[in-house]
């Protein structure tokens, strides 16, 4: 069993900050890196795309490999150059049509690699995107918990079962 | 052949697209507000999940966007999916995905009541009676809003995990199943390359994965009902949010990229040693079959379970009924290829039967000829 | 944002705009071969960039043997590279005589034959080197003149073409102007 999204450290591995910044609304990232960008330069190291993604799973019976069918994918690699000539570079994949969204949440990951200028907002966004997580986290919880079948047996003094 | 050029049609066709769009905004002024995207990715979720899968794309907005478009026709609104698809760049192919990472919101098992973390129903109707709730046919919007808010202030307030073990794992560690695959084959790609029989597991499975709900669940009724011979358990049937992981561009490291909305269902079915042909000589254990599709769609994973399994055993000792043949199966399932076929018939097909019209009453004047009649004259229409 | 490489500037090969562009007139090249197509105008990119951007993404292979195409775009690109007996796409430099095998496809396949993106130095008329064309998309007969494409590729292109339809379809490049010259087309002249 994992338990994710909480008792971990802060901030979190950079392998999470994906699912946190995405759990923002658009707006927000986009404008931090419309903001970054006025700051320090941004060159695509490949093109921003999207398309789809042949989405892949062993079948959890005999364990063959096989396609559920497809996601939408975007994709962005920047490298961010901060005024000081700090260079970082920074990448998103994300299962979403908006490239532009992608690409601005590459300029938030090399930002907040490398302590570029705006990071600490970056990280402000991280912790947006957590909170969001957490909730979606409780409705699925609350869904699970309400329904949690308590099993007893006929005849053991609980047939006033009063589920 | 048959088809010839034809003109004259072009002013009744943009007409029809015409009334087609105003019959969207006809009816009663009050209450016929256009249907917002959300509404109907949300209050018809199951109908979105449906379309999602059948389209073979995982895109909730768009699966919305076609319902809307194609007036709740699922089989058209699969086609506008699967139209759209044909339009992007593929960009990658993930790494194989685990499904034991699912976020789950339910999670059932008809062979054990005690499941390493328990059975949580979750949203179904299955224990629901058919009975017309008629209070929805005139819902007020500020009950509505609350719902959900409401539902989740009275939860217990009992933390549980979002992903859980699989009941297979359990059953497998006893050694009462077949083990899982040690080598595994690259995965077939229906998108790109044609079915040519025999067909690979995986490719059967891709093509269930996208197949039209109700034809595989005919098939499926099919071999349950009395034409196969499964009598299948459900080991687990599981609802839930799979985390879907992509390399990260920089690091290379798995990162989660997002999540995709799905069902899956395993079915152990009982072991019958007369069964099969090549398990003579094998220690006895349970056959199993596995469902998986986009969305929430239980009948759908279910069905393909059940089929999976009778391909199976189709695959291996020959088919003995329809739903055990790998063409009869996979070739009729697909709603795309199976609605076109039979809505092409209403396309014009003047001069084909002008040629039919040839041949009848070219083969009627030889019979008149010979001095015979042809019983059909009798009625003649 | 302000990326000197914005899919927003029209004249910037990496725009959306700009690559619609170069393809229309790649479209028009291959309707009439022979026949010179100007290319739009481009801020940042030479020919051979120009013709890639428009063809190749991570679906098709690339080989660039002269190295006519900076690394760092063809990564921007995401094309995979290959050997050159493998490759879908080949990039080469026309001044030098072809010393490489292309795909030609099979009769099940032909469509697997290479296209071969070859860098001239001016498709600009001139009386040098005047070629002959007939076949599909031109009436009676194109004549095409080129400077800086060795001789040797008219031979070795006769001899890729010879069993169609496998084959080997050519793009002459220079900065400004693309000229096809599709497997079906036949080439006579450009000897003296």
């Amino acid at each position: 069993m994992t338990i994710s999204a909480t008792g971990e450290s802060w901030p979190p591995a950079r392998s999470q900050w994906l699912r946190y910044w995405s759990a923002v609304p658009a707006e927000q990232t986009e404008a931090l890196a419309a903001d970054i960008a006025g700051l320090c330069e941004v060159r695509d190291v490949t093109l921003p795309q999207n398309g789809l993604g042949l989405l892949k799973l062993p079948d959890s019976a005999l364990n063959d490999l096989y396609f559920l069918g497809e996601v939408p994918v975007s994709h962005a690699h920047v490298e961010v150059t901060a005024p000081d000539g700090t260079r970082s570079e920074g990448g998103a994949r994300l299962l979403d049509d908006r490239q532009s969204l992608a690409r601005a949440l590459a300029v938030l990951d090399a930002t907040l690699a490398e302590r570029l200028p705006k990071h600490e907002q970056a990280l402000d966004l991280l912790n947006t995107g957590r909170a969001a997580i957490l909730e979606t986290r409780a409705e699925r919880n609350a869904i699970l918990a309400t329904t949690r079948v308590d099993f007893s047996l006929l005849g053991d003094g609980s047939e006033d079962d009063d589920e | 052949m048959g088809y010839v050029a034809i003109k004259g049609g072009e002013k009744a066709i943009d007409g029809a697209a015409d009334a087609l769009e105003a019959l969207r905004a006809s009816g009663p002024v009050s209450g016929s507000e256009p249907l917002s995207l959300n509404a109907i990715e949300h209050q018809l979720r199951l109908l979105t999940s449906r379309i999602m899968s059948e389209g073979g794309l995982y895109h909730p907005q768009l699966a919305a966007l076609a319902i809307k478009q194609m007036q709740g026709d699922t089989l058209e609104a699969g086609f506008a999916l699967r139209a759209y698809r044909s339009t992007k760049p593929r960009l990658l192919e993930t790494p194989p995905q685990d499904t034991g990472n699912m976020r789950l919101i339910r999670r059932i098992s008809s062979a054990f009541k005690d499941i390493p973390g328990g059975q949580m129903l979750g949203p179904t109707h299955d224990y629901a009676l058919r009975l017309m709730r008629f209070e929805l046919a005139e819902e007020s919007p500020e009950p509505f809003r609350k719902m959900a808010s409401t539902f989740l202030k009275n939860a217990p307030e009992e933390a549980l995990p979002d992903s859980f073990p699989k009941v297979l794992d359990a059953l497998r560690s006893e050694r009462l199943l077949p083990p899982k695959a040690e080598q595994r084959n690259p995965a077939f790609d229906i998108t790109r390359d044609p079915l040519i029989f025999p067909v690979s597991r995986s490719a059967a499975l891709a093509t269930m994965a996208r197949a039209e709900t109700g034809s595989m669940l005919a098939i499926a009724y099919s071999n349950m009902r009395g034409y196969g011979d499964i009598h299948p358990t459900v080991a687990e049937l599981r609802v839930g949010y799979l985390p879907v992981m992509l390399p990260h561009p920089v690091t290379g490291e798995l990162t989660e990229a997002g999540e995709v909305l799905m069902t899956e269902c395993e079915v152990i079915a009982m072991y019958e040693p007369e069964d099969t042909e090549s398990a003579k000589d094998a220690a006895p254990e349970f056959t199993l079959g596995y469902g998986a599709c986009f969305g929430h769609n239980e009948t759908k994973a279910i069905s393909m379970a059940i089929l999976d399994r009778a391909l199976q055993k189709g695959m291996r000792d020959g088919p003995e009924n329809p739903s055990e043949d790998p063409e009869f199966v996979l070739m009729h399932i697909d709603g795309v290829d199976s609605m076109g076929f039979a809505n092409h018939y209403k396309m014009p097909h003047y001069v084909t039967f002008q040629s039919d019209m040839d041949r009848l009453r070219s083969t009627r004047e030889k019979y008149q000829a010979r001095g015979e009649t042809p019983q059909e004259e009798t009625h003649e229409s | 944002m302000n990326n000197p490489l914005t899919t927003e500037q029209h004249d910037s090969v990496w725009s959306p705009l700009y690559q619609q562009r170069a393809f229309r007139a790649l479209m028009s090249a291959f309707s009439f071969p022979g026949r010179r197509q100007p290319l739009p105008l481009c801020s940042d990119a030479t020919g051979p960039t120009c013709i890639a951007a428009v063809l190749c993404d991570n679906e098709v292979s690339l080989a660039d043997p002269d190295q006519l195409i900076q690394p760092a775009d063809i990564r921007r690109l995401g094309i995979r590279e290959a050997s050159l007996e493998n490759a879908g796409f080949i990039i080469a430099d026309g001044s030098r005589a072809p010393d490489f095998a292309p795909a030609l496809g099979s009769l099940a396949e032909p469509e697997q034959g290479a296209t071969i993106i070859v860098r001239v130095a001016s498709l600009e008329s001139t009386n040098d080197f005047p070629l002959m064309l007939e076949g599909p998309g031109i009436q009676d007969t194109q004549a095409l003149a080129v400077s800086g494409l060795n001789r040797a590729w008219l031979a070795e292109r006769a001899r890729w073409n010879r069993n169609f339809p496998m084959g080997a379809d050519l793009i002459l490049v220079d900065d400004t102007q693309v000229v096809a010259l599709p497997r079906t087309t036949r080439i006579r002249g450009g000897t003296n």
